[in-house]
This record gives C-alpha cells, sequence and structure tokens, in this order.
C-alpha cells in the first residue's frame, strides 16, 4: 500500500500557454506539498517530456494556440507505454468535457477552478494513479508464481510418469486420485480405468481388511510416511489376477482441507526370486558341505583304521623273519656255509630296512592327520642348536663345520619345526660324510611377511633336473649304497612348511653343495 | 611267576627265546588272548582253584588280542584293587600315539613298542624282565 507522502511524491506536469495559470497551479500545488511539480508553455514538448519523465499526473489546458489539449491527448496515447493515459483537462467551455472524457482524459475542471476542488480531484487522480500500478505489479507477481508452480507443477508430474515404481494416489476415502505410468505397468491397468476406483482393487482379498485398517492408523498418527514393512509380506493384485509380492511406502499430505495419501510400490517378484535362489544355493551348498565333511571323516577314519592296522600287522611277520633268522644264526651257525650265513643277514637287513619304511610311512601319514598345534613364537637359534646337539653321534670322528647365522624366531607348532630341522640338518650331516671337511651353513633372511630359514652344505648335492621329485614321498635321488635313507624326510619337511603356510624348496649342483629353504609366513606376533 | 599275553606265536616263540636268553628262569604262564588272560589273572574258568595270592608277579601284555582286547585287560587289571599292584608291561607293535597314552591313562608301568629288529627285542625284553622282577619281587619269592 502506499500512503500520503507516495502521493505527494508523485511526478506533475502543468501545461498552459497562459503563464500566469502556470505560476498560478505551481504555487498551488507547491503550496498543498507537492515535491515534484514541473511544467511547459509549449504543448509541442509534452510528449518528448512525458517520454523522459513518466508523470504520474499531466495537467493540460485545453484552448491552446497551435496545438490544442486533443491534439497533445492524441499524441500522449502513442507514446504512452503503461496504457493509461493519466490526464487532468482544465476547460472553461463545457462543451468540451464530455469530448475530453471521450478522449481519454480521466477528469476534468473548470476554468477558473477552485482551489479545493481541483487539489482534490487531483489528489483522486494520483490515488487512482498509484492503485493502478500497485495493481499491475501485484498481478505481475502473481503471474511469476503461476508460472513457477506451473513448471515445478511439470517437473513433478515428469517424474511421477517416468518413475521406475508405481506412484498412486488415493483420496480420504480410498479413490484412485493419480496413478502413474509404472502403476499402469505392474497392476497392468490404465490409469484411465484406475482413477475413481477404490484402491482395493489392487490388493488381494485377504489382505485388503489389514491394508484399510493400515492406511487409517496410519492416517490417525501423526508421521508423514512409513514403510509398509511392519505389515509383514505384501501383495499387489493385477488386473488380470495374478498376485505378486510388493514393497511399499505410504506418505499423507494435506491438500485444500482433503487428505491423500500417497503410496509408492514396487514388484519384488524377480527379486523374491532371487532370494529364494539364493536360499536355495545356500541350503545345497550347506547340505554339500555337511556331506563332504562326513565323507573326509569316513575317509579319515579309514586312514586311521588302516595305519593302525599296517603299524600292529605289517610289523609282526617282519619281527618273525628277522627273529628266526637271527634264532638260526644263533643256534645252527656251525652247521652253516659262510655264504648261507652271509644270505641270512641280507634276509635280516631286508626286514629291518622294510621296519624302516613302515615307520617312516606311518609318521608321514601321521602327519596328515595331525592337527597343528598353537603356534607359538619359536626360538629358531636355541632349536637349531638343540637340533645339533642330538645329531652329535653322526659328527662323532669327521671334521665338520657348522655355521649358524642370524636365525629369526618363527612362528609356528615347536614339535613339527623341531621335526623340519631334524630332517634338514641330518640331511646336511649325511650328504657330507664323503666330504674331508663338512661345512653346514645355517640363517635366514625376512622380508614383509615371510621369513625365509637356508640350510646349505657342501655335501654330494643333486642334479636340479630331478628337484620337482625332491620332495616326493620314497623318491631318492642318490643310491641306497651311497647314501641310507626311505626318501620320507623331505616330504615331511615339505607338509609341516605347508601346513603352517610356507613352502620348501632347494638348489644345488652334483657334487657341488645343496642349499634348501623353507619359508614361513610372519604370522600376527612380528 | 610271568604271565606273558600274546596271540601271535611267532611273537611268542620269539618272546620266549628272548626271556630265556635274559636268563628269566622265572616259570612263565601263557595266554594267547584276552580272555584267559581274565580268568588267569582272577582265578575263573579253567583257574578256578587257583588263589589270587599265588598270581603273576608281572604281566606282558600285547595290545592287539582276540576277545578282549589288552586294553580291556589293563583297564580290568588295574581297575580291581587285589590286581592293580601287579606290574603291567604293554609290549606292543603299535607306536600310535593314542594307544600310548590310553596305556598310560589305564596304569600300565611301562610301554614297550617291539622293534623289528630281534636284538632289540631282546634287549627290550632282557630290561625288563630283570627290571620289574628284580625291583618288584619279593626276596622270599626269589627262584
Amino acid at each position: 500500500m502506499f500512503d500520503a507522502s507516495d502521493v505527494l511524491a508523485g511526478k506533475l506536469l502543468v501545461v498552459d500557454d497562459q503563464r500566469a495559470s502556470v505560476l498560478l497551479l505551481e504555487r498551488m500545488l507547491r503550496g498543498a506539498g507537492y515535491t515534484s511539480v514541473s511544467s511547459t508553455q509549449d504543448p509541442h514538448e509534452v510528449c518528448e517530456l512525458h517520454q523522459k519523465n513518466s508523470y504520474d499526473l499531466i495537467l493540460l489546458d485545453l484552448q491552446m494556440p497551435g496545438m490544442d489539449g486533443f491534439q497533445v491527448m492524441d499524441a500522449l496515447k502513442d507514446v504512452e507505454t503503461e496504457d493509461y493515459l493519466s490526464v487532468l483537462v482544465l476547460t472553461s467551455e463545457p462543451g468540451h468535457k464530455l469530448r475530453a472524457l471521450k478522449a481519454g482524459a480521466k477528469d476534468f475542471v473548470n476554468k477558473p477552478f477552485d482551489q479545493v476542488e481541483v487539489l482534490t480531484r487531483i489528489h483522486s487522480l494520483l490515488e487512482v494513479r498509484l492503485l493502478i500500478r500497485e495493481s499491475r505489479s501485484h498481478a505481475k507477481a502473481l503471474e511469476r508464481t503461476n508460472e513457477s508452480v506451473r513448471a515445478g507443477e511439470a517437473r513433478l508430474s515428469g517424474i511421477v510418469s517416468s518413475a521406475m515404481d508405481a506412484i498412486i494416489t488415493v483420496d480420504s476415502e480410498q479413490r484412485v486420485v493419480l496413478f502413474n505410468a509404472a502403476a499402469e505397468r505392474v497392476f497392468k491397468c490404465k490409469s484411465t480405468e484406475a482413477i475413481g476406483q477404490p484402491l482395493d482393487g489392487f490388493i488381494p482379498v485377504r489382505f485388503r481388511a489389514a491394508h484399510t485398517k493400515h492406511v487409517e492408523r496410519f492416517g490417525a498418527g501423526g508421521e508423514t510416511s512409513r514403510s509398509t514393512g511392519a505389515l509383514g509380506d505384501l501383495s499387489g493384485l493385477r488386473r488380470d489376477g495374478e498376485e505378486f509380492p510388493i514393497e511399499a511406502s505410504i506418505s499423507q499430505v494435506v491438500v485444500s482441507g482433503q487428505k491423500l495419501y500417497t503410496v509408492i510400490l514396487r514388484d519384488i517378484t524377480e527379486r523374491k526370486r532371487a532370494e529364494e535362489k539364493i536360499r536355495e544355493l545356500n541350503a545345497e551348498l550347506e547340505r554339500r558341505v555337511v556331506e563332504r565333511t562326513a565323507e573326509l571323516e569316513a575317509a579319515n577314519k579309514d586312514l586311521e583304521a588302516f595305519t593302525y592296522s599296517v603299524s600292529h600287522d605289517l610289523r609282526s611277520p617282519l619281527r618273525t623273519v628277522d627273529g628266526f633268522s637271527q634264532a638260526v644264526l644263533e643256534d645252527f651257525a656251525p652247521l652253516l656255509p659262510e655264504e648261507g650265513q652271509r644270505q641270512l643277514q641280507t634276509i635280516r637287513a631286508g626286514a629291518q630296512k622294510m621296519g624302516v619304511l613302515i615307520d617312516d610311512l606311518l609318521a608321514f601319514s601321521r602327519l596328515g592327520r595331525r592337527l597343528l598345534g598353537n603356534r607359538v613364537p619359536v626360538d629358531m637359534d636355541r632349536l637349531v642348536r638343540d637340533v645339533l646337539e642330538e645329531l652329535r653321534n653322526e659328527r662323532e670322528g669327521r671334521r665338520v663345520e657348522i655355521r649358524v647365522g642370524t636365525l629369526t624366531t618363527g612362528q609356528g607348532d615347536h614339535a613339527l619345526l623341531r621335526q623340519v630341522w631334524m630332517n634338514l640338518l641330518s640331511n646336511a650331516l649325511k650328504y657330507t660324510r664323503k666330504r674331508e671337511l663338512a661345512v653346514v651353513e645355517i640363517g635366514s633372511s625376512a622380508d614383509d611377511a615371510t621369513t625365509t630359514y637356508f640350510v646349505r652344505d657342501n655335501g654330494a648335492g643333486f642334479d636340479m633336473r630331478y628337484a620337482k621329485k625332491l620332495f616326493g614321498v620314497f623318491q631318492r635321488l642318490h643310491r641306497i649304497e651311497d647314501f641310507e635313507g626311505t626318501g620320507v624326510g623331505l616330504a615331511i619337511v615339505q607338509r609341516i612348511v605347508q601346513r603352517h603356510g610356507g613352502r620348501a624348496w632347494a638348489e644345488a649342483t652334483v657334487e657341488g653343495g645343496a642349499t634348501f629353504r623353507f619359508s614361513l609366513p610372519k604370522g600376527d606376533n612380528p | 611267576l610271568i604271565l606273558l599275553v600274546e596271540d601271535n606265536p611267532q611273537d611268542l616263540e620269539l618272546a620266549l627265546r628272548a626271556l630265556k636268553k635274559a636268563n628269566v628262569s622265572n616259570r612263565i604262564e601263557v595266554a594267547r588272548d584276552g580272555a584267559e588272560a581274565l580268568d588267569f589273572i582272577f582265578c575263573e574258568g579253567p583257574h578256578a582253584g587257583r588263589r589270587m595270592e599265588d598270581g603273576p608277579k608281572v604281566v606282558l601284555l600285547d595290545l592287539k588280542l582276540p576277545k578282549v582286547d589288552g586294553l580291556e585287560v589293563l583297564q580290568r587289571i588295574k581297575g580291581d584293587p587285589r590286581t592293580k599292584s601287579i606290574p603291567v608291561v604293554v609290549l606292543t607293535s603299535s607306536k600310535e600315539q593314542r594307544d600310548v597314552i590310553e596305556s598310560y591313562n589305564l596304569g600300565t608301568n611301562s610301554y614297550v613298542v617291539k622293534p623289528v629288529s630281534f636284538d632289540q627285542f631282546v634287549q627290550a625284553v632282557q630290561q625288563l624282565g630283570l627290571y620289574w622282577l628284580l625291583l618288584n619281587q619279593p626276596p622270599t619269592d626269589a627262584p
């Protein structure tokens, strides 16, 4: 709204060829408080001045020489931008009044004029002028608002119609008022058929009561939205009668005093199917694991029974062979030629060798079944020295130089790692037996994740072409006459190291010595 | 009196030979299975007339036996107050950990794995025989 000062600030132009009239009017207006009053005695100037200053009111004398008031008004119509000609005419001829109004003047004043009348009319006209201006700006603002609302609506409807999820809005009577394209697809129903229909038509009969109650409760509560998961598994009903699982959420909003509920839902048939499939696969997997575990347990039991019986039954006949050969040698030696005695000794050696083979095989097989004990930090330096001490007999009467370098503490099963060192070190001593000076080096190195230990000797070595066979059970790369053994020691080393998550390998040259290495993961405590 | 429980005739012959060579002159009673061993020890069946006090001073026990196995025989001996003080030496082919542990749990006094080598076997038996007979036999019963 505007007040009196706005009116007094209105821009006025007095147009009269009579200088006296102009002065009179100017004085009168200024005296009444108007702050922006200008004037001209030349009617030809009016258009230009108005274009420049956009007057709020023009006081126009009708009788002027050269260009009268009517001509001025006609000219003003061409330049008026606001489509409102704010002109008050001054005339002494009553006959001109009607003509002036028809020509577009908004009011008239008789000459000579009454001051109060003139000021009152001017005030009124300025008020009208301001009101019109204000209402026009309101109209413009309204137009802009409408435009943005329309744009918003268009955006929203674009979203609704292109949404992947079905969107259905119902009124407080639960009748459909909006049914988007996805809803049409999901329910196989045109929106034109759906609008106005009760929502119940899209819900399987057995769920209808619960659903209605749910919506009512929701409507009564203060929440604005909620997922319908609380209802458990939900189903929708397609127009063709097919039921399908859905997932939905509901929201409420009050528009023009009317409550609207919007349900957003999606068809989860595919997902349910996938979930079911996963469940089935999991169950299948579980079943297979159970089966395999049982199979493994059975196999393990068989193996155990087998080794147990080997342990008992296979050794017993060997004892017989060896024992009775010995008995013959003791009791009947005088009756036997020397060759016979030698042959009996060979029989005994064979039986004893087989006994060792059986023992080694059983030890190897036990290793497979044995659970890895607690992994503890193992002082490898101490362990190696213990083992070397135990192997003292091997070194007796020989020149053996043993160099123990830095040995990093390892992580593992103490007893098993002891076995690894025992096998590697006894090998090193065994295969250097023919050296005048046997040299055995022991050490370790480490990177971020693993520690690698090695045993290097200057013994018989082996041909790298057969390196792959080295760690196989009962694999030997040397003749039994040169070096005794069953070929199980390195297989045991490899198995133990592998069970610790490490690996074992070797490099060598024939008669150039061998280096055996094994790595162990560093484990949790570095 | 030594009770030797052994089902394998060859092992039995070798054991007897070994005991003889070890100069063990005690009388040796032989049981060929677990049931026989129990009858003898507890004076039952064919041995019903004997007194418990005249029982064996040492039992050499194989584990793998027909009818009643060695571990059960061991359990019966060690579970009875009348016989639990009789030294029992388990003499077996089995190196299986579980047999060793189970035997000691049941109270065996010693566990000897029969080696394939007869020499070692003789040695083992000699040591056993001497050890138990010398240490546990009351002087009055000495041969």
